[in-house]
């Protein structure tokens, strides 16, 4: 069974809402089922807080939990985070 | 059909007709004859044997060719099949081996019925582990009778001088079985 | 109207399984009932009528009709869709430089792998990701490699240590079929390589000895992973060392992790496998001296005491399946005196 893009929307935009509050974003680059890719970015530019954002390894972990409860599949996660050096 | 049974269709092929191809045999002494040797690349204990073989043969008074074979596919195998094909015409009778694997008896057996297509008295040389499976290639090729001569397995990493008594015991079966008489 | 005998058996499963095992047709596995629906269903879906004769399949060169596959195809489950690609792999097997009469009587374990391209993928349940080569249980995979298996058995006579002198057999010998993951492949697909479009349905039969394992957890540069690579195919005791350099392929699968390293590496595919080629060697001096004999013997061994395992580039063939776990590649060698085959996927139009 391959990933449903309407499953990663969901998770991500329950993702986004707590983003949100700190002034961040989180959104869907690409999810696709036939390379079981799921791309995410992390957006910063309106950010109030940005020490209040999760750091990097703990917000990937977090998203990848999060995609992991509705993909029942096999997925790469792949995260555009900018506060690490491209 | 019982309330308990069904009807299906069955799965295996009709086996191939039992009609062998004939075989042919020398009934004269070797003097003057060509006989013909098919070695393979890959045996060394056979290319010892061959080339025992080869020198009692003109010891005897016939005239020898050999030829080697080495591939399956590509461009090298069809050189051997053609270079069989060939060997076949020119040969008054063939000795062809090695089968001690289960491809090359394969092959061993195929480029013996080349001879034989050509009306020609052949041996095919197998090991003694690969004689069924020797005489069942030849027989579902369509040449059941084709006189195969069994040496011992295995026979590849035997010493030079084991390999040496075994081409002097076995020559004699050879040549009973191309029909060579004294 | 079918041609083949009919024979009635127990309708009850279990008993119909014994006496598939008591009339031979067996691979040792349960079997669905070959009845005439089924077989009806599977010749619908196939562009040959019911005589057609796909193939004649050694050892016994048993004559396989269009109707006596789908017998057998019925037999181990083939839907009716998924009946071309069994069709396709045995046409490709009939090649005369696939060898089939040298694969199916030889000692090794080498038996038909069936590589498949192609939209059908996905259509029929062919696995290409996670555990493809065993373990996914896709239906495609499963059945289709089972089919050809059953036709090698009860139409090509092919008995184990009867008419077939492998040694071991192999996991394969039930049947394998897999797919590439094209979508994750940075090169052209196997079947674009072999002059196939990327629309088109394609299968490839290897003749592969097995599935050899590969693994690396300390090291992501692509080029040492590589030449690992080239270092393991060239395992000393590989048939391609018995033969001639020039026959033969090795199929090297790459997760698609590695892929997409690799391929930022070797953006050109033809780069890549020059690259296994030229690090695909042993020195002579790894063998003792009467195996190192018969490579001189056969001119195997090149001027800096090399033997290489293959003599092209094309002879190693890269393909992209396998789950996102990265880590590993898997080998698939090569019987040798053998070269694999393509064929498309023909559907009833």
């Amino acid at each position: 069974m391959t990933m449903d893009p309407a499953d990663v929307a969901t998770a991500v935009d329950e993702l986004a809402g707590f983003l949100r509050a700190d002034g961040a974003d989180l959104v869907v680059r690409e999810a696709n089922p036939k390379t079981a890719r799921v791309h995410l970015a992390l957006v910063l530019d309106d950010v109030n807080c940005a020490d209040c954002v999760l750091p990097p390894d703990e917000l990937r972990e977090t998203i990848a939990d999060a995609l992991q409860g509705r993909i029942s599949s096999e997925f790469e996660l792949v995260l555009d985070d900018p506060r690490r050096a491209s | 059909m019982s309330a308990n049974t069904i009807w299906v269709r069955r799965p295996t092929a009709v086996p191939a007709g039992e009609v062998s191809a004939p075989t042919f045999r020398l009934d004269r002494p070797l003097a003057g004859l060509i006989i013909g040797l098919r070695t393979d690349r890959a045996w060394r204990s056979w290319q010892l044997i061959s080339k025992i073989w080869d020198d009692y043969l003109r010891r005897d008074g016939a005239e020898t060719i050999a030829v080697e074979t080495g591939a399956q596919v590509g461009q090298p195998a069809s050189s051997d099949r053609k270079h069989i094909e060939e060997f076949a015409g020119q040969v008054d009778a063939a000795i062809v081996g090695l089968g001690t694997c289960g491809s090359c008896t394969t092959f061993t057996i195929k480029d013996a019925v080349t001879v034989e297509k050509h009306e020609k008295p052949v041996v095919a040389i197998v090991c003694e582990e690969f004689t069924v499976h020797a005489h069942n290639v030849a027989r579902h090729v369509g040449h059941a009778d084709m006189n195969v001569l069994v040496l011992p397995y295995p026979l590849e990493a035997r010493p030079t001088q084991e390999l040496e008594q075994i081409a002097l015991d076995y020559y004699p079966k050879v040549l009973q079985l191309l029909g060579a008489t004294a | 109207m079918l041609a083949s005998e009919r024979v009635e058996v127990p309708a009850d499963p279990r008993e119909f399984y014994e006496r598939a095992i008591e009339e031979r047709w067996s691979d040792g596995v349960p079997q669905l009932p070959a009845t005439d629906d089924a077989v009806e269903a599977l010749l619908a879906a196939s562009p040959y009528p019911a005589d057609h004769v796909v193939c004649v399949l050694p050892p016994v060169n048993g004559v396989a009709t269009t109707e006596l596959v789908a017998v057998n195809a019925a037999l181990a489950g083939v839907e009716p869709a998924a009946f071309p690609v069994v069709l396709a792999a045995l046409e490709a097997m009939s090649e005369p430089e696939w060898n089939a009469f040298g694969l199916t009587t030889t000692t090794s374990s080498v038996f038909p792998m069936l590589l498949v391209n192609g939209p059908c993928r996905d259509e029929l349940a062919i696995d290409y990701r996670a555990s493809c080569m065993g373990g996914a249980a896709g239906r495609g995979s499963m059945t289709i490699g089972r089919a050809v298996s059953l036709c090698l058995r009860n139409i090509g006579g092919q008995r184990a240590g009867e008419t077939t002198k492998s040694v071991f057999g192999q996991p394969a010998r039930f049947g394998f079929c897999i797919g590439e993951w094209e979508e994750r492949s940075p090169w052209p697909s196997l079947a674009q390589r072999r002059g196939f479009t990327a629309d088109d349905d394609v299968v490839t039969v290897h003749g592969g000895k097995g599935t050899f394992p590969m693994a690396d957890i300390h090291n992501d540069d692509a080029h040492d992973l590589l030449y690992l690579i080239a270092k393991s195919i060239a395992y000393p005791l590989a048939n391609m060392f018995l033969g001639n350099v020039g026959n033969g392929e090795v199929v090297v699968a790459f997760n698609p992790m590695w892929a997409e390293r690799f391929g930022a590496a070797f953006p050109n595919v033809d780069d890549l496998t020059e690259f296994l080629r030229d690090n695909a060697w042993q020195s002579i001096e790894l063998w003792p001296d009467a195996n190192a004999e018969m490579l001189r013997n056969r001119d195997r061994v090149d001027s800096h005491g090399r033997v290489h395992l293959v003599e092209r580039p094309d002879q190693i063939v890269p393909m992209v399946c396998g789950g996102l776990g990265s880590l590993h590649a898997i080998g698939l060698p090569s019987f040798g005196e053998s070269t694999m085959q393509s064929k498309p996927v023909v559907r009833r139009t």
